[in-house]
């Protein structure tokens, strides 16, 4: 939990300019996840105007990284942050960088969307594919929920469920590469579908990525490319 | 929907303060060139420093760090026994140096400020020229024979302040006609003409500006190959910037010790935390 106090420094100011980049990363935590989930409806739900919409809002996104950016640019040139500030200009530097790919990835779901409502794919696969986009976004949810608390065990616990992630996308994978040889007429969607599915499994590793900066933020250590469970023997 | 945050109510730092009861992270190394265990310091009934045990390596440079009054430059300046002009100050526990004690009654407090030199906050040149500033020490102690070795002992010691270029023309001009910075190499010139094995260094830079402490944090990190640094600092950017090791004192105990990088970007204590954030109101 948030045993770190980013609200109480000396200089009120530096408090509050702290709390604006933390803000400012949750809001666009939460236009990312709501991109996200529109993407994926767009094609379960056929709705060529959402797949539209959310093409057209990843400017948005843009936009928030630079802004996020331009903010930590300013305050490390200001205030040269040390210990826990500097780790959360840090670590918002890199989660917003994320967020932005994870925005990317919704963008290319929203136009794979759109190419199969165009093309009138039957659906095949849906029910796999809504699986597998639940718990990635549900993983998202779960690390933009442990970075508004800086909650390091949710992120750890998340960065485990990763692989289930990737255990969905290689079986649903698997199955649409089977069907390619019996539906070659089909090819063209279900590439498509695939290039989603991918989209999704790549959500999956940013997520992992935001987690193990929520993990370095709070407790000072850098956990990128390690096993997880020696790492939670190891460090915590 | 983002949960919302949930927020605990934080301990006060006089609290955290009396917690403390061991100094952590690496207070002791292997080679050390001084070796300090439980040093306790009264100024008449009131205790300055309470029971701090801390090495020093060879050629190593070690920054005390901590809020005003916390004792760093009590401590720093019981190494060199300038604590020794305050009547009223008691100095106990161990100080050795080179594993010899430094406060025992056969050590001669001039001689080991020779091995021991110190360079104050003020620059504080005395009333003579620029020469004679340096050639001061050398000449009390008997360190060189004739003129041609004292020439090059000032030489060599102006040089290795980064300062002789700047006063080769004007050797026999007053040190006080010097700008700041330059003041406070010469200083540093004259500790390092009589050969010490350590230099105290208390707020060094804190009367200069960024170019003339450029040029000291530069002349710090040159001496490191030959000399043991202690540096008091006020700044964090400076003690991050020039030691390997840095110390934080808070009211009197030495609370952390640790690898500078480590000190800077994951502090394991509290109340170091909070001050090199600045979250002391």
């Amino acid at each position: 939990m948030d045993t770190i106090g980013f609200n109480q420094h000396t200089s009120h100011e530096y408090n509050e300019e702290l709390e604006e980049i933390r803000n400012l990363l949750l809001n666009m935590g939460g236009m990312v996840e709501k991109q996200l989930q529109k993407s994926v409806q767009s094609i379960l739900q056929t709705n060529t105007k959402m797949a539209k919409k959310v093409i057209k809002k990843d400017l948005g996104v843009n936009a928030l990284e630079v802004k996020i950016d331009e903010e930590c640019t300013r305050i490390i040139a200001k205030r040269q942050p040390a210990a826990s500030d500097l780790r959360l200009i840090i670590a918002v530097i890199k989660c917003s960088t994320d967020l932005e790919r994870i925005g990317d990835e919704a963008e290319k779901i929203a136009k794979c969307g759109h190419f199969l409502i165009e093309n009138n794919f039957q659906g095949q696969f849906y029910k796999e594919f809504e699986k597998l986009s639940q718990v990635a976004i549900q993983n998202l949810h779960h690390a933009l929920n442990s970075l508004a608390r800086l909650d390091f065990e949710a992120a750890l616990a998340t960065v485990k469920k990763d692989d289930f992630v990737d255990q969905l996308f290689e079986s649903l994978n698997n199955d649409i590469i089977l069907s390619m040889s019996e539906v070659p007429n089909q090819i063209q969607s279900l590439l498509r579908l695939s290039w989603a599915s991918k989209a999704l499994e790549k959500v999956g590793d940013h997520t992992k990525n935001i987690c193990e900066y929520i993990i370095y933020l709070v407790k000072g250590k850098d956990v990128r490319h390690l096993d997880i469970d020696t790492l939670k023997e190891e460090y915590f | 929907m983002i949960d919302t945050q949930i927020t605990k109510k934080p301990k006060t730092i006089a609290e955290i303060h009396a917690e403390h009861k061991k100094t952590v992270g690496q207070p002791f190394c292997k080679d050390a060139k001084f070796s300090t265990r439980n040093v306790d310091v009264f100024y008449g009934d009131k205790q300055a420093i309470f029971d701090v045990s801390l090495d020093v390596g060879k050629h190593e440079v070690v920054a005390l760090i901590g809020p005003s009054g916390c004792g760093k430059s009590t401590y720093l300046r019981c190494l060199n026994r300038m604590n020794d002009t305050i009547d009223i100050c008691r100095v106990t526990g161990q100080l050795m140096l080179d594993g010899e004690d430094i406060y025992k009654k056969s050590q001669d407090p001039v001689l080991l400020r020779a091995r021991v030199g110190m360079v104050f906050q003020k620059p504080n040149p005395f009333p003579k020229s620029i020469y004679d500033n340096v050639a001061y020490g050398p000449r009390i102690h008997g360190l060189t024979t004739n003129k041609a070795e004292l020439d090059e002992v000032v030489e060599l010691s102006l040089t290795r302040a980064g300062l002789f270029d700047e006063v080769k023309d004007r050797l026999h001009e007053p040190g006080t006609g010097l700008s700041g910075g330059q003041q406070q190499r010469l200083c540093i010139a004259r500790t390092i003409a009589v050969q010490p094995e350590v230099i105290l260094m208390d707020e060094p830079a804190s009367a200069l500006d960024p170019i003339a402490t450029a040029k000291i944090e530069e002349l710090i990190h040159e001496l490191k190959e030959n000399y043991t640094i202690v540096i008091v600092t006020h700044s964090m950017q400076q003690a991050a910037r020039v030691s390997q090791r840095t110390a934080y004192f808070h009211l009197g105990k030495l609370i952390e010790v640790g690898d500078t990088n480590q000190v800077f970007t994951n502090p394991a204590h509290e109340l170091t935390e909070k001050y090199i954030t600045g979250r002391f109101g």
